[in-house]
């Protein structure tokens, strides 16, 4: 690493680290979350980015060559389209397979464990995935012992190796080269997410909670440790910077009140505070809008998780988080979209003076930055963080 | 929460399945036409949709109000045949193609529904050519069109171009949670809608109030 | 959806980062000649490869 990168890299992380402490560094950092939008600043189609993990993490690369950010997400994709290929994945659908090459790749939601399946996934949730949940989900493994099963799982764990390593190469090559820190490291769930998003689906755990509370209560006990240890072992041991953590089916309006303290908040609440003992920090990725839970989400211990704001109150959370966590967002990612650079300018500068003034605060947009934002827009953005931002 | 004068109704604001289930057997079995059993349970879904508005009821509510109904529509649909006869209007909706949400735009429909409409449900992901079809086969003189990415916006923009250059006569309102002036003007349409209530507002204007 | 019937498990109440435990593997190696802890650090090694790998597809 040159001497000047290195150098670089320190400053931002200072400053991010900073900030995530609720300190004043010496500007506001900017901690923008982009995925698509970098495929098209590298000018690479959607297929690309997918299938190719080469392009994936060149299209990183040139992003941070090009923006001036302090902190970077991920690689544009965070599926490498082939691997899911191998084994026959029916959840998701890609852009160049049965999509146009430059689409967005769509989910497609099922109910992948079935409410019969909640005795064996509690009493040894990593062996059902093998026996149950993997055969159903991946079509080449429909069948394990048979040939095509045994060479999708040849492929599939191949593939998830050499994934690994070439994103770590790649993210590695990312601070050395351009001095960028990363936002977070690893991954983790709410254990209501994990059953509602990939297993049980939407539907299936709304009824769960009226037909078989006591199951899904017991497996999200189950998972409480597990999700401790993802975010942990998906770091890699790694507690400088916060775990990701997408959260879905907490925001409003999708629980009545009763709901979210019942089923919702006890066991996620679990997993920040067993992180935050390990000295690992959650990144509080709260999708959509989280204002009637911010008393409740105050309950954590000071600075234990960053609180993104996508639809949330600001000024609600501001007044009830600010202080105690560092608050990052909220820059609408239509204005990002439709808007003129000037109109940002004066949201940003907003951001700035009324939610920066006192640390403990992160520039970033709403919502995960797609193909749709313009790039006249993410300029202003940085521009007028450095203009404006600092301390 | 309102009390609604009908039994029916009633236990699907309570989301009492096994109850609905009964009062819909039993009406059956007494020869309560079938369609005024379903207007019953309508008017209990547009209920169901109105305290969601007003925040009295979440996403898990209407989840469980939209699988009571699927459950007892599994035994009504038969003895449905041959349309529904009288309605306000027709609307046609659907989430335009390039995104998948359709939380949402599900809600819409059961409040329009429950309003008397009829409505002509596309689905998600749904081509720009397949709404212009939708709208010229069933003649409707509103189009719903669901955006939930602020990425679907080219392909909302196109879709409205679309309709506007095949039916220029269809009112087109636009609904997602990142909708507002701008948007509305940038994409061409007429009315824009943050919440099922707005769709609500657009279809009486378009079809005239009550 | 194929919805077989859930197969019921081999183990009960695994620790995170473990597929199978080392006392079970301990059984069928018998008697460990050199130093057994050379031996178990790298099959935790791949013990949590192979969890990570599995987790995946429920933490996506
Ligand atoms: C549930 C969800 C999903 C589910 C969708 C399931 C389904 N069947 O709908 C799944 C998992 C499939 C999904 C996938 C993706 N999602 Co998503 N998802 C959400 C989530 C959590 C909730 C959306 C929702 O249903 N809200 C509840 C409903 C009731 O509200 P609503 O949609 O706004 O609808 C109301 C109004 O807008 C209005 N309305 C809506 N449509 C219409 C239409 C008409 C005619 C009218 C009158 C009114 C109207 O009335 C409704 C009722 O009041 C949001 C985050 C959030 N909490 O908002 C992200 C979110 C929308 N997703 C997002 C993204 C990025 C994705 C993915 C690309 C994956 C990813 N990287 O995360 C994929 C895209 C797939 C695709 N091609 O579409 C982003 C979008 C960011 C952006 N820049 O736009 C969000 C905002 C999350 C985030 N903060 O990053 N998602």
């Amino acid at each position: 690493m040159s001497n000047d990168k290195s150098k670089l890299l320190e400053e931002r992380k200072k400053r991010y680290l900073t900030a995530l402490d609720c300190g004043k560094p010496d500007r506001v950092p900017i901690g923008l979350t982009v995925s698509e939008f970098m495929a098209k600043v590298a000018g690479f189609t959607l297929q690309e980015i997918y299938y190719d993990l080469d392009k994936n993490l060149k299209a990183l690369a040139k992003f941070v060559e090009e923006y001036e950010v302090d902190t970077f997400f991920s690689a544009p994709s965070l599926w490498w389209a082939a691997s899911h290929d191998a084994v026959g994945a029916v959840y998701l659908k890609f852009a160049g397979r049965e999509l146009e090459p430059n689409t967005q790749f769509q989910y497609v939601e099922g109910e992948f464990m079935l409410p019969e399946d909640y005795d064996a996934f509690i009493e040894n949730p990593t062996e059902w995935i093998l026996t149950t949940y993997l055969p159903r989900i991946h079509k080449e493994f429909a069948e394990p012992g048979s040939y095509r099963a045994s060479v999708a799982l040849i492929k599939g764990a191949g593939a998830r190796a050499m994934e690994l390593q070439l994103t770590q190469q790649g993210t590695a090559k990312i601070m050395e080269e351009y001095g960028v820190v990363p936002a977070g490291t690893g991954l983790t769930k709410a254990p209501f997410d994990t059953l509602g998003d990939a297993l049980r689906g939407l539907k299936g755990i709304m009824m769960d909670m009226r037909k078989v509370p006591d199951k899904l209560k017991a497996a999200m006990e189950v998972l409480v440790p597990h999700n401790i240890f993802y975010a942990l072992a998906t770091a890699g041991g790694d507690t400088e910077f916060p775990a990701f953590m997408p959260l879905h089916r907490g925001a409003y309006p999708f629980l009545n009140p009763r709901q979210w303290d019942e089923f919702y908040w006890p066991t996620l609440k679990k997993v920040i505070e067993g992180l935050w003992e390990k000295g690992k920090r959650t990144y509080f990725f709260a999708e959509g809008d989280w204002t009637p839970y911010l008393e409740r989400i105050a309950e954590l211990p000071d600075k234990s998780i960053v609180f993104h704001v996508d639809m949330t109150d600001i000024d609600k959370a501001k007044k009830i988080l600010g202080g105690r966590f560092c608050l990052k967002g909220n820059i609408p990612n239509s204005l990002l979209a439709v808007g003129k650079p000037e109109e940002v300018r004066d949201y940003v500068k907003r951001l700035i003076d009324e939610y920066a003034a006192d640390g403990g605060f992160v520039i970033d947009a709403a919502a995960v930055v797609q193909g749709d934002a313009k790039e006249e827009n993410i300029r202003a953005v940085i521009e007028t963080v450095l203009l404006y931002g600092k301390y | 929460m309102a009390v609604l004068q009908d039994e029916l109704a009633q236990a699907m604001v309570d989301l009492d399945q096994e109850k609905v289930a009964e009062l819909v057997k039993q009406r059956l079995g007494a020869g309560v036409p079938v369609l005024e059993i379903v207007s019953s349970l309508q008017a209990g879904m547009a209920e169901v949709g109105r305290m969601f508005e007003n925040g009295e009821y979440f996403l898990s509510e209407l989840i469980m109000a939209g699988e009571i109904m699927k459950e007892v529509m599994v035994d009504l649909e038969p003895h449905l045949a041959g349309g529904s006869g009288e309605h306000r209007g027709t609307i046609v909706i659907g989430t335009v193609k390039g995104d998948v949400h359709d939380l949402g735009k599900n809600i819409v429909v059961m409040l329009l529904k429950g309003a008397g409409y009829n409505v002509i449900d596309l689905g998600v992901d749904v081509p720009k050519e397949k709404f212009v079809e939708a709208v010229k086969e069933h003649k409707a003189p509103l189009v719903g069109m669901s955006a939930i990415l602020t990425a679907a916006l080219e392909s909302l923009k196109e879709t409205v171009a679309a309709v506007k250059a095949g039916v220029p006569e269809a009112k087109v309102v636009i609904g997602g949670p990142f909708m507002d002036e701008k948007v509305k003007e940038f994409c061409g349409a007429d009315f824009y809608a943050t919440s099922a209530g707005d769709g609500l507002k657009a279809a009486e204007a378009v079809f005239g109030g009550k | 959806m194929t919805g077989e019937k859930p197969t019921g498990n081999v183990f009960k109440n695994l620790p995170p980062g473990v597929c199978i435990p080392w006392e079970e593997k301990l059984k069928d190696l018998g008697e460990i000649k050199g130093d057994a802890d050379i031996i178990r650090n790298e099959w935790d090694k791949l013990e949590l490869f192979a969890y990570l790998y599995l987790w995946y597809w429920v933490q996506r």
